[in-house]
């Protein structure tokens, strides 16, 4: 039907997923964090990352760990918002 | 972070409706056509055979006559032929109907994932290749 689009909104969803799932038990979403969840490569995640952050999904945060600093990715308003929609999905298929 | 993704679930879950929903509309479709094709040429055979013993004059007809077999048995399956054809039909366009709601919902899924795409992927190319 639409597998082209599905793929990549499937992987914008996991990632969006993976820095929620992070927020709600205090941690802190890092690129290995996403790559791991996504099952996403380097370049691959880095793109998605960028086109995300672009469209106004995450922010990059730069954090400071003892005497490294590190980033990490947090969702906005309009990526929880996004994802809520995706959640519409399931509410969608209630009554088939 | 090892528990199955919802992203993962729920989309598995839309691709099998949308598998489903095409099986299903194929043989919907293939009783709609079929029932009343079957019907019409029971029909027209019951009613060429039954034209055909009771106007020929023959041992059969005259058989029919002297005995006074009624033919009412082979109307009652008839019929009971014909109301079956018309529950199936019936029952036909109610799964189109149901089938219609089913692809609106889809419909409105596919509606939400182009949004995100177009807001996210726009004209940049991401390939698996990359």
């Amino acid at each position: 039907m639409n597998n082209s689009y599905r793929n990549s909104n499937s992987i914008i969803l996991k990632i969006l997923e993976c820095i929620l799932k992070k927020k709600s038990s205090r941690g802190r979403a890092l690129k290995t964090h996403i790559m791991q969840y996504a099952n996403l490569k380097t370049t691959m995640a880095e793109k998605y990352l960028n086109s995300l952050e672009n469209a106004g999904y995450i922010k990059r945060v730069e954090d400071t760990w003892g005497k490294r600093t590190v980033i990490y990715y947090d969702i906005t308003e309009k990526g929880i918002e996004r994802y809520r929609w995706f959640s519409k999905i399931d509410t969608e298929l209630e009554g088939i | 972070m090892k528990d199955e993704s919802s992203v993962n679930v729920l989309y598995d879950l839309v691709e099998y409706m949308e598998r489903e929903r095409k099986r299903l509309l194929i043989a919907t479709a293939i009783v709609l056509l079929l029932v009343p094709l079957a019907l019409t040429l029971n029909l027209s055979g019951f009613f060429f055979m039954t034209k055909r013993i009771l106007l020929t004059d023959s041992e059969t007809s005259r058989t029919f006559y002297k005995v006074g077999r009624s033919m009412m048995p082979l109307y009652f399956l008839v019929t009971l032929n014909a109301l079956t054809s018309i529950a199936l039909v019936f029952l036909g366009i109610k799964n189109l109907l149901f089938l219609k709601s089913w692809g609106k919902k889809l419909g409105k899924i596919e509606k939400i994932e182009k949004k995100i795409y177009e807001e996210v992927i726009k004209d940049e190319e991401i390939t698996e290749g990359d």
